[in-house]
């Protein structure tokens, strides 16, 4: 007589807690990523990923480079830890604030070569990661502050695009500023 | 083109709200076209609104205004003719009214209005040129370097014309005692206080700093020509010891 055996086999996924479960992110190049959910969802680009059911496996940005996305996981996992266990939800702009912990942090992450700032500003407005936004952009306005326009398109390699005629009109408008 | 030139508007935005001196501001709209284009777009108005966090272009037919005051809940200002405007809200709309014309005397040149108590005053300053015999009595050394000193001040309040034919809704009439009132006038906005109030603070008077745009063109700059006014006596009297000269930044009151 056969006897039947009944194995339950309980899920993964069901036995995992919302704050270990994790998600991968692809570069554009080819690299993958495994994060804490929490972590991915500082992004709202990605948390509105996760939250429709597209996720799958692997979430892909083919707008952001391997070497720009682990700086951008970096900055999401030190903010989020900051922010305590508390929801996924808006990233909390730290960036100004001088009794901010992070703000030291946050000085010595965006010293770096002007390409890379660029591409995580790029980054940081693809995946809409505010805090981000708000440091890089922040970090650039430092950059110009007490240039002339010269200086500035020397700073960027900015092409100057104005005819002199047209260069002169715009001085007129503010000559003060430009003293 | 530049990767930095061709940053998408929002993200040149989102730069420009870092930016927090003006001037800085006014330099971005200068680098490139497209910047200039955000630049465009966020650059602010010309004049500010109560409760309003932008400036709003107020369309006038002066355009040298020595002083502006609110009075009775609207903005009004007097120009280097001597007429005032009133700055009128009509919903979105902004525009200005001029409520009286003034002829100045020849010798007198418009300094200030100013608001107090439920008046609304005019000073005219008299100042002349004084030439070199002049300037050697005061005893000052070197006399090529004061081209101009304050002489006297005349008052004017602005009341309800009488006239029945008269064109203008108010007028220009003379004052002669400020009573308890002591105006403080200058290269800044005028002020006045009660006397009783202030310790040291002398009533019927008229305390003035230099506004001559002249000392940008002399040699140690402007702050020869201050002092107090009585209108009592129309005397001057000096208010300290010592000279304060700028080219810049002669002294004004900071009350």
């Amino acid at each position: 007589m056969a006897s039947s055996s009944t194995s339950v086999v309980v899920s993964n996924k069901e036995k995992e807690n919302k704050n270990t479960k994790k998600v991968t992110l692809k570069s554009s190049d080819g690299e993958s990523f495994e994060v804490d959910e929490s972590v991915a969802m500082e992004s709202q680009t990605i948390k509105h990923i996760i939250e429709d059911g597209c996720a799958n496996n692997e979430i892909p940005l083919p707008n952001v480079t391997s070497g720009i996305l682990s700086r951008v996981i970096e900055y999401c996992k030190k903010h989020k830890e900051a922010a305590g266990e508390s929801e996924p939800s808006v990233t909390s702009y730290t960036s100004n604030s001088t009794t901010n912990p992070l703000t030291e942090w946050d000085t010595e992450f965006v010293k770096v070569d002007q390409n890379t700032l660029f591409d995580l500003i790029l980054a940081a407005n693809y995946l809409d990661i505010k805090g981000l936004l708000d440091l890089t952009c922040k970090t650039v306005a430092d950059m110009m502050k007490g240039k002339t326009p010269q200086e500035i398109r020397e700073t960027f390699h900015i092409k100057n695009d104005y005819t002199p005629e047209e260069e002169a009109e715009v001085r007129k408008e503010n000559q003060w500023a430009f003293e | 083109m530049s990767e930095w030139a061709g940053l998408l508007d929002l993200i040149l935005s989102e730069i420009t709200r870092c930016i927090s001196v003006y001037d800085d501001f006014v330099i971005f709209g200068a680098v490139c076209k497209s910047w200039r284009r955000v630049y465009s777009m966020k650059k602010p108005s010309s004049s500010p609104r109560p409760g309003y966090k932008a400036w709003i272009d107020i369309k006038c037919d002066s355009r040298c205004f020595y002083d502006i005051a609110l009075y009775k809940g609207k903005f009004c200002a007097v120009n280097n003719h001597g007429n005032v405007f009133v700055c009128h809200i009509d919903g979105d709309i902004v525009f200005t009214v001029c409520i009286t014309f003034c002829k100045e005397p020849e010798d007198y040149e418009i300094e200030d209005v100013n608001v107090h108590e439920d008046e609304f005053e005019q000073e005219q300053e008299q100042e002349q040129d004084q030439d070199q015999e002049q300037l050697r009595e005061l005893g000052q050394e070197h006399i090529y370097e004061i081209p101009y000193v304050t002489t006297g001040f005349k008052v004017l309040k602005l009341e309800c014309s009488t006239e029945v034919k008269s064109k203008n809704e108010y007028d220009w009439v003379n004052v002669d005692s400020l009573g308890d009132q002591a105006l403080f006038v200058g290269d800044n906005s005028s002020m006045s206080l009660s006397a009783s109030s202030f310790n040291g603070c002398k009533a019927n008077c008229i305390y003035f700093t230099d506004d001559n745009d002249y000392y940008l063109n002399s040699l140690n700059g402007g702050g020869y020509d201050m002092g107090v006014f009585s209108m009592e006596d129309e005397t001057i009297k000096q208010h300290y010891e010592g000279k304060s000269l700028s080219s810049f930044a002669p002294p004004v009151w900071y009350i």
